[in-house]
């Protein structure tokens, strides 16, 4: 905290005063409500986790914190200025790191950088020496002058947060930037997202992986169909699974007959099931007493118990005893578990 | 302003140096100019004056007496023309249904016109149109009579497509592509034709940069959605404009087209890029995130204008009719254009040409505009 204060002091700003606020946020889409009454605050030095599963609304919101689409209410407010009424001097505080792979591939990164830096309006002594700076810290000093399209998937990933990081922003606002990477260049972009809060940077982590959110941030907000459903430090966040562990073992696809054994089990246990990646998770609310029964239920129904365990409540405990379904579908899981 | 000009002005550059540069572009100057050579080479008979045909053309006649001279003009011609006398009107259009003769002119006793039968858009047709309308002039001038040899009257018979005799030199003299060579014609025609490709690339990099987030980035970065747009467009129309210039410097090299008047061809090149690019405006438009939809409905859409428009078909063999309800079309304005300023035309004489292209590209314009907010009325 004390680094914090002085991050704060050294930038001129009040004590207290959040270099991000999100208030009433409402965005849908003819019937399909994307974000839902979302409000947060982030504040500089500090990393605010939005975590949620794919189609929970995180995009949307970093659309609207972006300044691409108007809300149909609520409001962002960017180091004090609105993006609905001040856009361009909200954009001009913050810097965007899209899902996407936001960067030219027939560009070297330096030429990346060099093109982005100069829609951004930065003068071209101090252009070179950014450009220099940034290629330094997303770990592409060797290789800047080399083809994107050489890249391999993690060294995309790490140009695609550098270029964020032009014009020196106080907001960065960052949308699942390690998606399908290796663990090495993973930890290389979370190492930077810290290093960038601890100087002073308000950050916005966007992701479905909450071992992310777990190692990055202090505060978050776990989201789900365009609403909030748990808000705050993390320790508080993780406190709301209560004695709830989860009780996870393999679930290979072919060996059962596995929609009707799940929609079974769904029907037969009173708390929530979900299959995901190969792998049958149930949440016990009252903790490790509960899975004596369980285990009956699960042998009643023929699911072979090996490599059964027990875990410690997480993040991932949270959302699942919330809304009955896994953070990560099965597709993202793999991607995960890939990288 | 200023911050606007000059991001318009780095994303042009950007997306232009991004086409300029992509090996793609060796196929987009290389394929026209070998399509321009084998039809040059292929269809240079179409285009000349002393063309005469492998075979004399079969050319079978049913007429009253008083129009032997008429037979007598086709017959001096016999590289051209092979005649035969046919018992009746019946028997001459026989011949040609069964294809027994190339052509056939028929004329009953009577007020019936004199009738030209034969495939709609041959050689054959035009070549023997021409001799026919050319003769009775010449004759009507030797006999000052009250009575006519056959009516100068004419009419064409739809079910063989076959053209009256009276069309073949009044109008048709008067169609930009009359005494223009064969390389001259698919010079303009193919690169009317690749000019949209061309300028068609730029816009769908711009659909790129949305399905990649580069858009959402670049937004981001103080770029409002009508400064991007607008650098799309204008990118689209120097690449196409480029590509003409390129186009014309090498077809002059290669194939000696003389260009004309400057200060037309600059004109029509700007009038003719604009209004392609307004076009792929409205295609990303109607598929703003959709990159390879946007391509493949560029590369289709431009197929069958050029089709239409007498790029790769020429309107020398196509039926009159054809060549009339297509001539709205802009890249018909723009191959009419080129090939009036070929022929020596200045700026006034393409004023019709140009005001149609710049109706165009507005009307184009302001329907992308119009669907952009409508499809993505949620963004700023």
């Amino acid at each position: 905290m004390a680094t914090h204060a002085a991050v704060q002091e050294a930038r001129g700003q009040a004590a207290g005063d959040p270099s991000i606020v999100v208030e009433g946020l409402r965005k849908s889409f003819g019937k399909n409500v994307a974000v839902d009454g979302l409000s947060f605050t982030v504040h500089p030095g500090e990393i605010f986790g939005l975590l949620g599963p794919n189609g929970a609304g995180k995009s949307t919101t970093l659309s609207i914190m972006a300044g691409l689409i108007r809300p149909d209410s609520g409001d962002v407010k960017i180091g004090g200025h609105s993006v609905i009424r001040e856009t361009q001097r909200a954009q001009r505080l913050m810097g965007v790191v899209p899902q996407g792979l936001a960067v030219y591939e027939e560009l070297t990164a330096a030429q990346n950088l060099d093109y982005f830096a100069k829609l951004r309006g930065i003068e071209k002594k101090r252009r070179r020496q950014e450009i220099e700076e940034i290629l330094e810290l997303v770990g592409l000093s060797g290789v800047a002058h080399r083809k994107v399209a050489q890249y391999s998937g993690g060294m995309k990933r790490r140009l695609n947060v550098g270029i964020g990081l032009l014009g020196r922003p106080r907001v960065l606002l960052l949308d699942e930037p390690t998606v399908g990477i290796d663990p090495q260049s993973r930890r290389h972009i979370l190492d930077s997202v810290r290093r960038l809060a601890e100087s002073g940077m308000a950050v916005v982590y966007t992701t479905h992986y909450m071992e992310e959110v777990e190692y990055l941030c202090s505060r978050l907000a776990i989201i789900d169909r365009g609403r909030v459903i748990a808000h705050g430090p993390i320790d508080e966040v993780r406190a709301l699974a209560g004695d709830a562990v989860v009780l996870r073992l393999p679930f290979p696809r072919g060996v059962l007959d596995e929609a009707a054994k799940v929609e079974s089990l769904q029907n037969t246990l009173p708390m929530p099931v979900e299959v995901t990646s190969g792998e049958l998770r149930i949440v016990l609310p009252q903790g490790s007493r509960q899975a004596p029964a369980v285990i009956e239920e699960l042998q009643r129904h023929g699911v072979p118990l090996d490599g059964m365990r027990l875990e410690s409540p997480n993040l991932e405990t949270v959302f699942l005893s919330l809304t009955g379904k896994a953070l990560r579908d099965g597709k993202a899981a793999e991607e995960g578990a890939m990288a | 302003m200023t911050a606007s000009i000059r991001q318009m002005g780095v994303i042009t550059a950007h997306l232009i140096r991004k086409v300029a540069f992509n090996p793609a572009v060796v196929w987009l100057i290389a394929m026209p100019l070998v399509i321009i050579y084998i039809l040059g080479i292929t269809m240079h008979g179409l285009f000349s004056a002393e063309f005469t045909p492998v075979k004399p053309y079969r050319i079978v006649v049913a007429l009253p007496e008083e129009a032997g001279f008429l037979v007598e003009r086709i017959s001096r011609a016999p590289k051209h023309f092979a005649v035969e006398e046919a018992r009746d009107a019946q028997e001459a259009r026989q011949a040609v249904f069964q294809r027994q003769a190339d052509a056939a002119i028929v004329a009953a006793d009577g007020d019936e016109p004199l009738t030209v039968i034969a495939p709609p858009g041959s050689i054959v047709l035009e070549m023997l149109a021409g001799v026919v309308q050319a003769s009775l002039e010449q004759e009507a001038q030797q006999v000052a009579a009250a009575q006519p040899p056959v009516e100068n009257g004419s009419r064409e018979e739809s079910d063989t497509g076959a053209r009256s005799a009276g069309a073949a030199d009044g109008a048709l003299s008067a169609m930009p592509w009359e005494g223009v060579g064969s390389f001259e014609y698919f010079s303009i025609g193919l690169i009317v034709m690749f000019m949209a490709f061309a300028s068609h690339s730029a816009m769908v990099h711009c659909v790129q940069d949305r399905s990649t987030g580069a858009y959402l980035r670049i937004r981001a970065l103080g770029v409002t959605r009508a400064v991007y747009l607008g650098a799309g467009i204008t990118s689209g129309m120097l690449l196409g404009a480029g590509f003409s210039l390129v186009m014309a410097v090498i077809t002059w090299t290669l194939f000696r087209v003389v260009w004309g008047n400057a200060a037309a061809w600059a004109l029509m090149t700007i009038a003719g890029a604009a209004s392609v690019a307004s076009l792929s405006f409205l295609l990303t438009a109607l598929l703003p995130s959709d990159p390879k939809g946007v391509e493949n409905a560029g590369g289709t859409v431009y197929s069958l204008l050029a089709f239409f428009g007498g790029s790769t078909v020429p309107l020398t063999i196509m039926p009159r009719w054809f060549s009339e309800i297509f001539s709205w079309l802009p890249n018909r304005k723009m191959l009419d254009g080129y090939l009036k300023i070929v022929k020596g035309a200045g700026v006034k004489e393409i004023e019709q040409e140009l005001f149609g292209l710049a109706a165009a590209a507005l009307i184009m314009l302001g329907l992308a505009w119009l669907v952009v907010m409508l499809l993505k009325r949620e963004e700023v």
